[in-house]
């Protein structure tokens, strides 16, 4: 499924007649002013919310840059990169809404004055140690980041090292904030039946057999050898040698900090043999990997398994090595988490995968709620496997024996799309889109189910795969159009979620789409009169009851950012009342109840309707909480 | 608002057993592995395995040892790895050298000891063009021994921490070359300019806005600004050079540290290649153009493409831009077959561009120029290719020893390899890599013949292959031609000859040499390499089949299947470095004192030796 349809012209104007704009400007270090040779500097032009323009640029010995000819844009933005700094959203004054301040030419403008400025990053070395005070080869380390959601604390897996041989690991390049550093430990199992695993390199994959299953042993951390039939293995653990999230040590970063003593301390645990049967349609056995997440890690997907294994053919799996706990058992289609952005890049060292082959593959989608953080989902089956998964509680205090897992069935939704043409407005009605369905906790082991629609099959679309929960229906695809109005069964659903799709299908959803979209705009003034470029302004609905429970993709909030003319402006906002305030830098998290409620004296109330344009001229303020 | 990276990683593939678990075996091999260090230490938590019908394995305990049982008899291969050191093989006289198997009886239980060496590490710092530390750059280590150049390679990589620092550690004793890659953002094309560039850029664009020729009111009519010269990413090797040629090999041996390898990489000022294309003007016209850079090409480091930025037109010219600095040989290739194929033909894998029209099925004769071009000196450097018809290897195929398979077993195939392998990375319109030079296999047709046309000016080595269900009895024993064996002589077509006539022949007349190597005392001798080679100095070939080796087993037995008839000599040797023993001075010396053989069609000669003290 291709999300992203970018549009990449050429460096050349739109007619031969158009004049040419210019920007040049010079790349910082935002922390001590001084020039950056050889920094990257990237710009990108929209137009018709699509990226018509992008180039990139190596700063000269002077920091200077200097892009011409460029054709008519909406907007551009730039940022920057060099090794040794943060790449450019990561600055103070942009981390929050995600973009740099938009420059905005004028025909044939240049724009003399860019500055990007760029921050060192922090940075946490350490050692992994094992029982002996031995260094451990080898293993690999992962950092996790401390977010909020909806202001609930989450954490997001962030980047993957491993130790070299001396057993120290360090990450390098991390933007400010709290983190949490553990290594995990994956005992990953295949049946008896498979007596051959290779790896992507061709090689054997070793493995113990134990007990009718087979672990595979150099994936994560060796363990001991097993003493009477029984393992000991090395639980996943948390800097400085706890196995409970909860109590792991919290690590605070700011930029050019680094900690360089974070060691974590590995001890082996007996363990306890859990096996069964897998109950449900063959075709749905076929390659299906079962996943033991330790409780209170359910939300941490990928990598922070207890353990995995692949069922043979008949249902049957075994997992040798079980620390005594409680646990979920996943048969999963997808498992979803969020990630800090960047770590599904390919050059990035990654943690091996699951046991299973085909199918298996990552997407991961950005959500503007969320600067810095993508919802990643990985695929564990093909997509005609049956629609069907487990999900059951465990505890294990001693071996287990038979148990039984059900797979079910699991939820689907369905309609269709109406696209309302206002032929007043250039926006073609596109031919391929998303519709996707946003849990509207916000809980990212949710994820972030969509289907593609075309309009050669008749604007028709079905989502499958979907665990019991609140849903909110959302549109994305080719800008320029918004969901009007959403119904179902003779009720309004456009801002209210779908509930309770436990094993049950919904169809008939009617969605209809419009491209006369509200246009709010406005300008940005300080206290003193003048403009305020890069100002923030803040969107909400003025509707407090959505104000919680809006998803990972609300389309009724917006974090906009004042141009080079002190301007803003968005056209992605549906028609509705909202409070719009400037301010000079948000919280991460301004998208709580106790926020909203104070920011809201300060702000200015305006309506949006379909097709019309409205004007909000701003003066900045503070909001003190 | 949505950015998606979708990959799709086949991470696994699993063999499914044909039979139910063979266990139930009750031979045993047991044993402790040590280190090398001067006084020897157990290894703990080393991974053992055994490979063979039944693979196993065990973790080493605090004293090194382990135990793995319930194996059946059989001949093993056992193997130690661990993090950090070199995989040693049961029996390798070397660090990282090839092991000897050990052959176990039923209920036998053998005791081994195996030895772990340290890997070498190889740690520097990368630097940028302005003598910063580079975090994120992508460093990896080539083995000089087993790269080809011209060909795709997928080294490991680590990446430098915010010092700069990398370390590659448990490296098996070799030769290396160093290759690191700057991180780089975004898409879209890199410009580099000089400090002067930006001086003259900001010049015109303050005289433009001050001194505006244009109207008021009126939008300007300027000429676009000159563009600043191109920047390319391209992997620098240590010492800081991006030709692979000149890297400094760096020599490791086991646990060797070496430091201080630090370079530095970075965003380098790209050229021009402005090509001419001559020859056939249709031809010229629908040609498909690749480029690849000599040395190989490291498939895990970032790095940026040239951009084939004008395509051959009407005359021929073409231009590549963006081109960082380095060696490169530029393909050209037109014409192929039009339409669908005929069943049983195989595709070639680039695509040749648009083509003149054609009846389908019929088939245009490929056209080839090949230029190498070097982009070193300057900003632009010139190629000029010349297109001339593609060479023709036909013959026929004969069966020897066995009556000839029937037809419906399913199609034999000829085949012509070249040396990289075949790649091809395509980014926009710009192919890069050696896929244009690959040859279609032909399809043995029903009287045995057999017809490759269109092949480009190069050498290869001749394969053939017959269906899966009838291989088995048969090996492929020569391809001759005015004498002479092709397979141990390879065509090469970049003399302008057509090669016509020549004979595969298949045979179900199997060879062996086989035999036993004992001591003085008539054990047997298995900390020994057996080499069998050609008594005639011409046929020895790299890697080629005249020349073999192998490694006694437990009980000193060796065998060698399917040596071509002819003169050989046999000798045991104490050590084989790598490839090294193929040099033919190194042969020469053991000729002096190896026993000669003589293999006949069809002959199984057993020849057994004893180590002379």
């Amino acid at each position: 499924m291709r999300l992203l349809l970018t549009c990449v012209l050429a460096l050349a104007p739109q007619t031969p007649s158009d004049p040419l704009g210019a920007i040049s400007g010079v790349a910082v270090d935002g922390s001590t002013g001084r020039v950056l040779p050889g920094a990257l500097i990237y710009l990108v032009g929209e137009r018709g919310g699509t990226r018509a323009v992008q180039v990139r640029q190596v700063t000269d010995p002077k920091g200077r840059f200097v892009f011409a000819n460029l054709p008519q844009a909406d907007q551009f933005t730039l940022t920057g990169s060099k090794s040794g700094f943060l790449d450019g959203f990561n600055a103070p004054e942009t981390a929050a809404a995600g973009t740099s301040t938009p420059i905005r030419l004028s025909a044939g403008e240049w724009f003399p004055t860019a500055r990007v400025a760029l921050y060192p990053p922090g940075a946490i070395g350490g050692r992994v140690l094992d029982e002996s005070g031995a260094p451990v080869v080898g293993a690999d380390v992962r950092l996790l980041a401390r977010v909020k959601v909806q202001g609930r604390a989450e954490l997001a897996a962030g980047p993957v090292t491993r130790t070299d041989d001396r057993g120290a690991f360090r990450f390098a390049g991390l933007p400010p904030g709290g983190y949490v550093a553990m290594v995990p430990s994956v005992q990953t199992s295949v049946p008896s039946s498979i007596t051959s695993e290779k790896n992507r390199s061709g090689s054997e994959i070793a493995a113990l057999e134990l007990n009718g299953a087979r672990l595979l042993v150099d994936r994560f951390l060796t363990p001991p050898p097993p003493a009477g039939g029984r393992m000991l293995v090395y639980p996943a653990t948390f800097y400085p040698g706890t196995t409970s999230a909860a109590e792991a040590g919290a690590i605070v970063l700011g930029y050019a900090e680094s900690r360089n003593d974070v060691e974590i301390h590995l001890a082996p645990v007996p363990t306890y043999r859990v096996s069964g049967i897998v109950s449900g349609p063959k075709e749905a056995l076929l390659n299906l990997t079962l996943r033991l997440l330790p409780a209170g890690l359910e939300n941490l997907g990928f990598g922070s398994e207890t353990a995995t294994a692949l069922v043979d053919a008949d249902g049957r799996f075994a997992f040798p090595g079980v620390p005594e706990g409680t646990y979920l058992l996943d048969g999963p289609r997808s498992a979803t988490e969020l990630a800090m952005a960047g770590q599904s890049a390919i050059d990035v060292p990654r943690l091996p995968g699951p046991p299973g082959y085909g199918g298996f593959s990552s997407n991961s989608e950005s959500v503007p709620a969320l600067p810095g953080i993508d919802i990643a989902t990985r695929t564990y089956r093909s997509s005609n496997a049956p629609n069907v998964w487990a999900h059951t509680p465990l505890s294990v205090t001693s071996d287990m024996e038979n148990v039984l897992v059900a797979l079910r069935s699991m939820g689907a939704l369905g309609g269709s799309v109406r696209f309302e043409l206002d032929a007043s407005q250039k926006t073609p009605r596109p031919a391929f889109y998303v519709i996707g369905l946003d849990p509207a906790s916000g809980s990212p082991g949710l994820g972030l189910p969509r289907a593609g629609v075309n309009q050669d099959a008749g604007d028709q679309f079905l989502i499958e795969g979907l665990a019991p929960a609140p849903y909110f229906v959302r549109y994305s695809g080719a800008a320029g159009w918004l969901v009007k109005s959403i119904s179902w069964n003779g009720r309004d659903y456009t801002a209210s979620p779908f509930d309770a799709l436990s094993a049950s299908s919904i169809s008939g959803v009617q969605i209809v789409m419009t491209n006369a979209v509200p246009t709010l705009s406005g300008i940005v003034t300080a206290t003193d009169g003048g403009l305020r470029p890069g100002a923030t302004v803040l969107v909400f609905p003025a509707d407090r009851t959505r104000w919680f429970n809006f998803g990972l993709k609300p389309v009724q909030f917006a974090t906009l950012v004042a141009g080079t003319n002190g301007s803003y402006q968005t056209t992605a906002l549906p028609a509705g009342d909202y409070w719009v305030l400037s301010i000079a830098g948000p919280p991460d998290d301004w998208m709580r109840p106790e926020y909203l409620e104070i920011a809201a004296r300060s702000a200015t109330r305006v309506t949006l309707a379909w097709g019309q344009s409205a004007t909000a001229d701003l003066k900045m303020t503070e909001i003190r909480r | 608002m949505i950015d998606a990276i979708v990959l799709v990683a086949s991470l696994l593939s699993f063999q499914q057993r044909d039979v139910a678990p063979a266990g139930a075996g009750t031979a045993t091999v047991r044993g402790v592995v040590m280190s090398t260090e001067a006084t020897p230490q157990p290894v703990r938590r080393a991974i053992v395995s055994v490979a063979g019908t039944t693979p196993r394995s065990a973790i080493t305990d605090d004293r090194g040892r382990f135990t793995i049982s319930a194996l059946p008899a059989g001949s093993y291969a056992i193997t130690a790895t661990k993090a950090a050191y070199v995989t040693a093989a049961y029996g390798a006289t070397r660090v990282g050298g090839a092991g000897t198997p050990v052959v176990l009886a039923t209920g036998q239980e053998l005791d081994v000891t195996l030895s772990l060496s340290r890997g070498g590490v190889i740690a520097g710092t990368i630097r940028d063009e302005h003598g910063a530390a580079m975090a994120g750059a992508a460093v990896v280590a080539v083995n000089l021994e087993t790269v080809v150049p011209g060909s795709s390679i997928a080294p490991p990589v680590t990446w430098t921490d915010d010092r700069g620092g990398f370390r590659l550690y448990g490296l098996a004793p070799g030769d290396y070359a160093v290759a690191a890659s700057a991180k780089i953002q975004g898409q879209g094309n890199v410009t580099a300019p000089s400090e002067a560039d930006v001086d003259a850029m900001l010049a015109e664009l303050a005289r433009r806005r001050d001194g505006g020729a244009a109207m008021p009111g009126a939008p300007r009519q300027d000429p676009p600004l000159p563009t600043p010269p191109a920047g390319g990413l391209v992997p620098s090797y240590f010492p800081g050079t991006v030709i692979f040629a000149e890297a400094t090999p760096i020599v490791v041996s086991a646990g060797d540290e070496r430091n201080g390898v630090d370079f530095s990489v970075g965003v380098v000022r790209a050229g021009t290649i402005v090509g001419a294309l001559s020859g056939d003007p249709a031809a010229i016209s629908t040609a498909a153009l690749s480029i690849a850079p000599d040395g190989p090409y490291i498939s895990t480091l970032p790095g940026s493409m040239p951009v084939l930025s004008k395509r051959p037109d009407a005359a021929g010219r073409f231009e590549y831009t963006g081109v960082p600095p380095g060696r490169y040989r530029i393909t050209a290739r037109a014409g192929g077959r039009v339409g669908p194929a005929p069943a049983g033909a195989v595709s070639i894998g680039a695509g040749g561009g648009q083509r003149a029209p054609a009846p389908p099925g019929e088939s245009v004769p490929f056209v080839y120029a090949i230029a190498d071009v070097d982009l070193r000196g300057g900003d632009s450097a010139n190629a000029l290719l010349s297109l001339a018809p593609g060479r023709l290897f036909s013959g026929r195929v004969v069966f020897d020893g066995a009556p000839a398979p029937g037809a419906d077993a399913g199609p034999t195939t000829v085949q012509l390899s070249g040396s990289g392998g075949s790649w091809s990375r395509s980014v926009g319109g710009t192919v890069m890599g050696n896929s244009l030079t690959t040859v279609a296999p032909a399809t043995v047709d029903a009287d045995g013949g057999f017809v490759i046309a269109g092949i480009p000016p190069s050498r290869f080595t001749v394969r053939a292959t017959l269906p899966a269900p009838i291989a088995s009895p048969w090996w492929l024993r020569s391809v001759m031609v005015d004498g002479h064996d092709l397979i141990d002589e390879p065509p090469d077509f970049s003399t302008g000859a057509d090669i016509k006539d020549a004979v595969v022949t298949f045979s179900a007349r199997h060879t062996s040499l086989v035999g036993r190597l004992v001591d003085a005392e008539d054990r047997p001798a298995t900390n020994y390499f057996i080499v069998v080679f050609s008594a005639d100095r011409a046929l020895w070939l790299r890697n080629g089949r005249r020349l073999r080796i192998t490694r006694p087993s437990s009980v000193g037995e060796f065998a060698f299947q399917d040596l071509p008839p002819g003169e050989y000599f046999l000798a045991a040797l104490t050590d084989a470095d790598g490839a090294a023993w193929q040099r033919p001075e190194f042969l020469e010396q053991v000729k002096a004192a190896a026993a000669p053989v003589t293999i006949d069609e069809g002959g199984h000669v057993r020849r057994d030796l004893r180590v002379r003290k």
